[in-house]
């Protein structure tokens, strides 16, 4: 076989050289992104930044930006800041007036009570109350104690509404002992909102993880995110490796938060219908296109159960579990094998 | 009046263009020249912040930063250029807000705990346990020696840590609960306290998480 060589004419080759040059200038000038690594702290925990950017300077501001969001969103709702609508609410007789944020957060907060069958509550603050996790010498609280806490729990003691006369926004309560604790979710909801301002800053890929609650936006370089799931008993293990990219995932588990007494382990993920720690799962793990999302049903997961939990995810296109129950077992939904890498 | 003829001009854009290629890439890789600091402070976290500030505006190098307790010492600051010491508040090309900074640290009353140097920026550092406070790298260590203390002065006080053996644990907690010195030791991952927001991180090269779920 013969190559065959067109000369080509003189005019032509200087131009062909002159868009290659061109070209190629602009290919070794063009800017690489690099990941950028930033840690900070809001709601009670680390928020860990990785933002791909072709400068520190550029990562660094949206991440500013990006933080300054999420601290807004811990002074308007966190419950233990004592200027939050939140803490407002629960030290009101009646409820408050409150701003649309506010009010929509917890109108779809209280929605979801209802979509997870109840496993997804924000008015149980009167039950966590009688845990004292930070305690030294912490002692659980007695069933008098609970079913007296009892009675003031259930989202049917809370309420919202507009008042159209001046478009003001209301949250309601019937009973003044009603109060809500909506930290966890909230800390989904955060993680979403500081997405979108990395996104107005002209961010396309990133991570955040606040204490475990991600959300993995593009990808890292030309792959997806890499982000394990911690083994609930050997916290230093993983129990899988998940591969995610615009998209969201979070775990609930039993050994975050809790305290031993008497040998026994008192978590702080509560059953809404006894008061009492869910014992059912060892750790839940659910992905979902929100953080906001994929908290709320991490949560109810856990509290159902894998047989409940899971069968409920897999009525859902876009939200995919497992569940880890107390002997050990790994469950998964239907779908959640296109994430796994190991 | 004609300038240059078509060809005459694609011929040089085309030489400008390799000529730019040949001489700019190798500029543009190694860089501009840069500088690194010190500083001598009893407030590392707030000291270091400000020359942070003041770097970010005249300069383009991004620094790491390394803490180190010393022994009390008056403070200063100083500029290390191409291997030599300048001293900031004698030399005119320096930034005014750098010189401020200098006089202010000479000015304070009480002495100088901490020796911080600030040098480039090292990329995602491998192969390094690394202790932040409030998003600062204030020490880093390369594990492989043991270490019966390493002290970080914090919010709440001080922090002390403990390597032995490839595991990082916490022998002393400022903070009111001690959460973090209830997780015990690791050999990979995070030590978090929050109240003091610090972070004491173990990467490897083997680490080939974003992130962990928990």
């Amino acid at each position: 076989m013969t190559l065959r060589l067109r000369k080509l004419s003189s005019k032509r080759a200087h131009s062909r050289a002159f868009l290659v040059c061109i070209f190629t200038l602009y290919g070794c000038t063009s800017i690489t992104n690099e990941p950028y690594y930033f840690t900070r702290f809001a709601m009670d925990t680390s928020i860990e930044y990785t933002i791909m950017a072709p400068k520190r300077k550029l990562a660094k501001n949206a991440m500013l930006k990006a933080h300054q969001e999420i601290e807004r969103i811990e002074h308007l709702f966190w419950e233990k800041d004592s200027t939050s609508e939140i803490y407002r609410f629960n030290q009101s007789k009646r409820g408050i007036e409150t701003t649309e944020e506010v009010f929509r957060l917890v109108r779809q907060a209280l929605e979801y009570n209802e979509t997870t069958r109840g496993a997804f509550d924000i008015t149980l603050k009167p039950l966590l109350d009688l845990y004292p996790f930070l305690s030294d010498n912490p002692v659980p609280p007695t069933k008098e104690m609970l079913d007296s806490a009892l009675k003031y729990v259930g989202e049917q003691f809370v309420e919202t509404s507009i008042r159209i006369a001046d478009s003001s926004w209301i949250l309601r309560k019937s009973i003044e002992q009603a109060s809500l604790a909506i930290g966890g979710f909230v800390k989904g909801y955060a993680v979403d909102r500081a997405i979108e301002v990395l996104k107005n800053n002209h961010i396309r890929n990133a991570l955040i993880n606040a204490g475990g609650d991600l959300y993995c936006l593009g990808t890292k370089g030309s792959k997806p995110w890499k982000v394990g799931i911690q083994n609930p008993r050997e916290t230093e293990k993983l129990i899988n490796v998940l591969s995610l990219s615009n998209i969201a995932v979070a775990t609930s588990g039993d050994y975050q938060r809790f305290f031993l007494f008497n040998g026994n382990q008192y978590h702080h993920i509560l059953d809404p219908g006894t008061g009492i720690p869910a014992r059912r799962t060892q750790s839940a793990t659910v992905i979902a296109p929100t953080a906001e999302e994929a908290d709320v049903w991490a949560t109810a997961v856990f509290v159902l159960g894998h047989e409940e939990g899971i069968r409920l995810i897999d009525n859902r296109t876009d939200i995919f579990g497992s569940a880890i129950d107390s002997s050990g077992l790994i469950y998964y939904s239907k779908g959640f094998g296109r994430f796994l890498i190991e | 009046m004609k300038i240059m003829n078509r060809r005459d001009f694609l011929k040089i854009s085309s030489l400008v263009g390799t000529g730019a290629i040949v001489v700019g890439f190798p500029i543009w890789k190694i860089g501009r020249p840069s500088r690194s600091y010190f500083l001598v402070t009893d407030n590392p976290v707030r000291d270091v912040q400000h020359l942070l500030r003041i770097v970010d505006l005249g300069f383009h190098v991004e620094p790491s930063v390394e803490s180190f307790p010393i022994l009390p010492s008056g403070q200063d600051l100083g500029i290390i250029e191409e291997g030599r010491l300048i001293d900031p508040t004698r030399k005119n090309q320096i930034p005014g807000d750098l010189k401020n900074l200098a006089f202010e640290l000479r000015s304070r009353r009480t002495k100088g705990h901490y020796l911080v140097s600030m040098e480039e920026y090292q990329k995602d550092p491998k192969n390094l346990i690394t202790f932040e406070v409030n998003g600062l790298i204030m020490e880093q260590i390369r594990p492989g020696r043991n270490y019966n203390q390493i002290a970080l002065q914090v919010k709440h006080g001080k922090s002390i840590f403990r390597l032995q053996d490839g595991r990082l644990s916490v022998v002393e907690a400022s903070c009111r609960h001690e959460l973090c010195k209830k997780i015990g030791g690791i050999q990979s991952g995070k030590i978090i306290c929050a109240p003091n927001k610090l972070v004491a991180t173990i990467k490897s090269d083997n680490t080939l998480l974003d992130g962990i779920t928990a």
